[in-house]
């Protein structure tokens, strides 16, 4: 190998090391420059409030008596919550403004960190292993959150959720009570935030071509139409169904999967959270729901790229109109529009909830997602105390602020208007969106997905994603149907018999 | 006197690399033992390892598309690998006359590699998007069917093969360019001598020349390639159905995905034995 | 001749085929970059209205998913130069050991530099987490420092052994007949004349830590502690990606090493002969 020895001028030297330099400035400048401006105003008002806290040895408990003084919410210091967003900025905007006004009553320092939704799981369990844990996470994907019980990393939070369990609607306290292993019980481990189910949202005028105006809710009549539509559209290249089919879908597709295992009778498990997949008609249900989803896929009702979607991918299918009718947790479609452009969202599309399945079964799943508090959380007392004052004061503002992509788990809150009305106004006198989902889920027999109560169910669903996997393998490496069943069913065994 | 002196110089020798040497044992040696010997124990997030004997390897076979991590290494590595050393050789070789434009050609094949992967890779995937694509953009006009590039596992895993020869491609072509230029010119005015035509020339003269560096490059660029994260993550994220997956995507999944340690360390040891065999024999031919 | 000449006409179109294939996604990066929204479905490879909207949304960070990008920025060039400045300062020390130094041990020391230099980085990545836990110093600029010194350091070293090697040796004898001990000739002597080469391995290392993705991606935890390539490549995990903005911020975060690269192509690609940088 050559060896002549390399030499770089004295002005390459001068030029790399002025560059550096530039860059590092103009970093530094745009740090400071771009550093919000209204933080600085908060340091000036909490400076008291500070300085107070650190000072004594226990805060808490000092910091208590004030309470009694000054007879308003208590100043527990500062807490760490980490939040997630997905694409839609409101829920950012709720999020952040719930926490400035509860900042602004209490003057406790409530320091807010967004992620966005995908990177949350991992990031909470590189934190739990660095044990550097932030106080408050979200369950936004909910598997982590009877994970998580299971692995013994979650506080207990019954005494927080006591003061509104009446309220609760019936049902989600299924989906927060976790069985802690190393407790050897089962406790509340979480606040319910929100409901969703799996929703369809139609274009009205691609619909029309089935001739009718609105589906039937029967499963045939509802899917017949669909491809009736379909065979018309497709000529301009509109597909019947925007499903994501791939496996980049964290949730979307393994919640529609679900929804359709039960619509066909299936009880993957029991209610006494045992597995229950040698039941034949547990088999059967889930063999009919692969040849269901993955016929839509290669009959041509789906377009080719669903394999490749993320959760975001079956929106934009319909976003970009591209597609008759979309399946999706949450309303986060219309939710979309309404902020984009309400003709659309008032005249051009509507919301319908799940059919009832073929023999009439008319169940929905619920996902129950909400907030978790760890166990060696730094700020517990701060971080219970702010979730009092949240769901007392600002859970309302905070979920309509949503933009009603959730239900609120709470009846007081449900009952607003705004969620059994949607926003209707003098000239836009229905909503054919918004109230579909919480009067579905109100109307018809709900159960909590499997995948928030049990937790080898939801590391089968959730971080391993078993469905979309099964059939990728169907469509892509052509495998039948009954193995793939098999196969997955299998699977779900082997990783229930190593929670115990 | 003599030895006081010699041992100080020796010492002065140690105190200078100690530096290295320090980090070498912490964060390479350390970490290697330490992925091998955790990887027999079952460790959980936020649970102190307890040990298992080959539960985790058992654990990784059963898995569901675990199969295809040794697939797409052959793939990646096999294939993928010796594609591009045969192409850069094609290239250099065809580099290898004085033509006008030659420097900049170099400068701009620079480009890719100059640029960081993740940009690249961002340009890559929202070229090859199944939906508003470039690709599939063009193909709808030209009144093709779309394809789905990275949802289907066969193209998907190609367009990992294509993007890492588009990546590195430039960078094997230049290094092996610079071996061709190195061959001293009267030894093809000696051949030419004897009459050889172009073909003769390359095959007796030009390659043997060149094979030791080929062979160098090629099992550089095969380490690094079994060892590579970024482009399949950023690209598929192990998408469709886990089987572009490899050994260090899954050991990120596993770890921070499943919060399973234990099979994330496993997940190593499939792969350390390959490597450390190739870093050997890579040795013995470098020596100094 | 006409041979010669068949051969050239072969060797441009092979290169025009070969170097559309290089560069177009590059053209494509830039080109999303300035489309407005509504074009960025085309096509068509030329802007019509180009617009640079996306920049202007980069440097006011008007977009609620990039709120830390600028902190994020400023994390990469912390990083990159701490590397750079420690990286420096190991391979100078450990170059000269074992160059000059006939040490015992001196040989398993090169065999070691040429072992981490080879070795995949990702290898470790995972039980890097673990020591850095152990060391409490997960979610800390140091964590990433030291994981990019102990990966940049070995090519670092290398070079710095053969630079030193080509000094002349008497340079060095005559200073120690002076009285001279062997830190005064190596911050006297070696540093100063081997200083382009330290340069040159302090932009290695800048541009390496710069572009690490992995081991930011396991080492740092919180949104505020990532660096720029998470960043970006955490925005095309959200359910819309906003193309064009992700593509501004990838050519951005681009240009430096882009520009570092090209102010030292010479010495890169004189390199390239020993095998030398990581690809």
């Amino acid at each position: 190998m050559s060896k002549e020895p390399i030499k770089l001028d004295r002005r390459k030297f001068v030029y790399a090391g002025l560059g550096a330099v530039a860059i590092a400035a103009i970093g530094i400048a745009a740090y400071f420059a771009t550093r919000p401006p209204e933080k600085i105003v908060e340091t000036v008002v909490q400076t008291q409030v500070q300085t107070q806290v650190q000072t004594v040895e226990k805060p808490v408990e000092i910091v208590k008596t004030e309470v009694v003084e000054k007879t308003i919410p208590a100043k527990v210091g500062e807490l760490d919550l980490w939040w997630y967003i997905s694409w839609l900025p409101e829920e950012k905007i709720a999020t952040l403004e719930a926490v400035r006004a509860y900042e602004a009553e209490t003057g406790n320092k409530v320091n807010l960190t967004f992620y966005p939704a995908v990177d949350v799981n991992p990031k909470v369990y590189a934190a739990i292993e660095a044990k550097k844990v932030p106080d408050l996470i979200p369950n936004h994907y909910w598997w982590l959150g009877p994970q998580l019980a299971y692995a013994g990393q979650l506080e207990d939070l019954s005494d927080v959720v006591d003061e509104f369990k009446n309220d609760l609607i019936p049902g989600v306290i299924n989906g927060i009570t976790w069985y802690d292993s190393k407790k050897k019980a089962t406790g509340i481990y979480a606040v319910p935030l929100t409901l969703d189910c799996v929703l369809t949202h139609f274009w009205k005028d691609f619909y029309a071509n089935s001739g009718l105006e609105t589906p039937p809710e029967d499963w045939d009549g509802y899917f017949s139409s669909i491809k009736k539509a379909h065979q018309i559209t497709i000529k301009d290249g509109v597909y019947g169904f925007g499903w994501p089919v791939g496996d980049t879908s964290p949730s979307d597709v393994g919640s529609i999967f679900e929804q359709i295992v039960r619509s066909h009778g299936g009880d993957m498990i029991t209610p006494d959270l045992k597995l229950n997949v040698d039941d034949p008609k547990t088999k059967k249900a889930v063999i009919s729901a692969l040849k269901f989803y993955t016929g839509l896929y290669k009959e041509g009702f789906i377009p080719e790229g669903a394999t490749t979607w993320d959760d975001g991918g079956n929106n934009n299918a319909f976003h970009t109109r591209k597609v008759i009718q979309v399946a999706n947790n949450t309303l986060s479609i219309p939710a979309y529009w309404y902020s984009e452009n309400k003709t659309y969202y008032y005249e051009k599309m509507f919301t319908r909830a799940w059919p009832f399945g073929p023999e009439g079964d008319k169940r929905l799943e619920a996902n129950i997602r909400g907030v978790l508090l760890l166990k060696d959380a730094p700020h517990k007392e701060a971080a219970k105390e702010f979730l009092r004052v949240f769901m007392k004061k600002f859970y309302k503002q905070w979920i309509i602020g949503n933009e009603g992509r959730f239900v609120p788990t709470l009846k007081s809150v449900v009952e607003d208007p705004f969620f059994q009305k949607g926003r209707v106004t003098t000239a836009r006198p229905i909503d054919p969106n918004l109230p579909i989902q919480p009067i579905a889920l109100a109307t018809r027999p709900v159960v909590p997905a499997n995948s928030v109560v049990h937790p080898a169910y939801a590391q089968v669903v959730g971080p391993e994603n078993i469905w979309p996997k099964t059939m990728m393998r169907i469509i892509t490496e052509g495998l039948s149907i009954e193995t793939a069943a098999e196969q997955a069913l299998n699977r779900f065994k082997t990783v229930f018999q190593e929670y115990k | 006197m003599k030895i006081a002196s010699r041992v100080k110089k020796y010492l002065i020798g140690y105190i200078f690399a100690l530096p290295f040497i320090i980090l070498f044992i912490l964060f390479v040696i350390y970490p290697l033992g330490y992925t091998f010997s955790l990887s027999f124990f079952r460790k959980m997030i936020g649970t102190s390892p307890i040990f298992v004997g080959f539960d985790n390897f058992i654990y990784l076979l059963s898995y569901p598309s675990f199969n295809y991590a040794f697939l797409n290494s052959i793939v990646l590595a096999g294939i993928g690998v010796n594609l591009k050393m045969f192409l850069a050789l094609i290239m250099a070789v065809l580099l290898n006359v004085e033509f006008r434009g030659r420097r900049i050609i170099r400068a701009l094949l620079l480009l890719p590699w100059a640029i960081p992967m993740v940009p690249s890779l961002v340009t890559w995937r929202w070229m090859l998007d199944a939906d508003y694509g470039f690709f599939n953009n063009s193909f709808a006009l030209m009144g093709l069917p779309r394809i789905p590039f990275l949802g289907i596992y066969e193209s998907a895993i190609s367009m990992a093969v294509v993007y890492h020869i588009w990546r590195i491609l430039p960078f094997y072509t230049l290094l092996l360019l610079a071996g061709l230029q190195s061959i001293p010119r009267e030894i093809y005015e000696s051949a030419d001598v004897d009459g050889a035509n172009w073909w003769q020339k390359f095959w007796r003269v030009t390659f043997p020349l060149i094979k030791p560096l080929y062979l160098i490059a090629t099992l550089l660029s095969t380490i690094w390639t079994l060892g590579d994260f970024t482009t399949i993550w950023v690209l598929t994220r192990g998408a469709p159905a886990d089987t572009t997956n490899v050994f260090a995507t899954f050991a990120y999944k596993f770890a921070f995905q499943v919060a399973n340690f234990g099979a994330a360390y496993a997940t190593f040891v499939f792969l350390l034995p390959v490597i450390v065999i190739l870093i050997i024999v890579l040795l013995r031919r470098i020596g100094d | 001749m006409s041979l010669k000449r068949k051969y050239l006409i072969t060797l441009y179109f092979v290169l025009a085929f070969i170097l559309l294939f290089e560069i177009f996604p590059i053209y494509w990066l830039g080109l999303t970059s300035v489309r407005p929204i509504e074009e960025l479905l085309d096509p068509q490879p030329w802007p019509k209205n180009p617009t640079a909207r996306a920049y202007v949304t980069v440097v006011t960070l008007d977009y609620f998913q990039i709120e830390h990008f600028h902190r994020q920025l400023l994390n990469s060039i912390i990083i990159a130069l701490a590397t750079a400045g420690f990286s420096m300062f190991v391979s100078s020390l450990g170059g000269y050991s074992l160059a000059r130094i006939r040490f015992p041990g001196n040989t398993i020391v090169s065999k070691a530099v040429l072992f981490t230099y080879i070795m995949p980085p990702s290898l470790l990545a995972i039980a890097f987490f673990d020591i850095m836990n152990i060391y409490g110093l997960v979610n800390t600029y140091p964590s990433v420092i030291i994981a990019m010194t102990v990966f940049t350091t070995p090519f670092g070293l290398w070079i710095m052994k053969q630079a030193i090697r080509s000094i002349p040796i008497e340079v060095e004898e005559s200073a120690l007949i002076d009285g001279a001990n062997r830190v005064t000739i190596f911050f006297r002597i070696i540093i100063p004349l081997t200083a382009p080469v330290l340069v040159a391995l302090a932009t290695y290392s800048f541009i390496q830590a710069w572009n690490e993705y992995l081991y930011v991606l396991v080492l740092m935890s919180d949104a505020r502690m990532f660096t720029a390539p998470v960043a970006i490549a955490s925005l095309l995990q959200v359910d819309e990606i906003p193309w064009a903005l992700v593509s501004a911020m990838s050519i951005v975060f681009s240009i430096p090493p882009v520009i570092f690269f090209y102010a030292l192509q010479k010495y890169m690609v004189a390199g390239l002969t020993r095998g030398a940088v990581k690809a």
